[in-house]
């Protein structure tokens, strides 16, 4: 199917590509549907489009590269929301934040999304570890006071 | 807003599901205990509202993101990407 997108134009997207975020994002409940792609070959950027609004776009990539520590526990209900039977089935992403200087730019590691890749359900969980805030900047030096990662 | 007033051990039905206890109050501090479906998000206002407002301003970014700022991010993130 065709879907219109305001950075993008028109996208050809599969149905079985399309994923479902549970509840939908935080401030964005009504906005279910999303289809994911890279930015582009050389870079860990990912776009998160929604499929039912063109100007809905959020650019998000796997924190693993710029936090390699960073893990949570799902609850019991979130595994079974997401109907994970095991870890590697599970993609997290974080969603950024690029201010006017790009140097500058942050990952929101409280509230990351988890996929299952299989059934292409998602949810945004918010974490209760007090050490990964809404605002971690990727590059050294301005995570001041963050413990130095 | 619906404003109830409650003791200590008293509580609140909401819906069919969800049961809110007033276990506590110290000073200008109230402890509130809250009974709910797993499935039902709970969280204090304060984070909830700090989440939503990043989401929207980094909704923001695909808006406002041109190409001069897209080719600086990606140098940028060329160098996370290779320095891993």
């Amino acid at each position: 199917m065709i879907i219109e997108t305001m950075r993008f134009g028109s996208l050809d997207v599969e149905e079985k590509d399309i994923i479902e975020i549970i509840d939908g994002l935080l401030g964005f409940e009504e906005t279910r549907r999303y289809v994911l792609f890279d930015h582009d070959s050389e870079t860990p950027l990912k776009w998160l489009q929604a499929v039912d609004n063109p100007e809905l776009a959020f650019v998000v990539m796997e924190p693993f590269i710029f936090c390699p520590d960073y893990e949570f526990d799902l609850s019991h209900n979130e595994v079974q929301e997401l109907k994970l039977s095991n870890t590697d089935e599970a993609a997290v992403l974080v969603i950024l934040v690029v201010p006017d200087d790009p140097k500058k730019i942050t990952a929101n590691i409280k509230a990351p999304i988890v996929i299952n890749r299989t059934i292409k359900k998602g949810k945004q969980l918010v974490l209760n570890n007090e050490a990964y805030p809404v605002k971690f900047y990727l590059f050294q030096g301005e995570n001041k006071g963050q413990g130095g990662r | 807003m619906l404003a109830l007033t409650r003791r200590v051990g008293e509580s609140i039905i909401i819906g069919n599901d969800i049961e809110i206890t007033i276990v506590e109050v110290k000073g200008d501090q109230v402890r509130i205990g809250i009974n709910a479906p797993k499935s039902v998000k709970i969280l204090r206002k304060e984070i909830f509202e700090e989440i939503q407002a990043e989401n929207k301003k980094a909704a923001n970014v695909a808006i406002n993101l041109g190409k001069t700022r897209v080719k600086e991010l990606e140098s940028i993130m060329k160098k996370l990407n290779s320095s891993k």
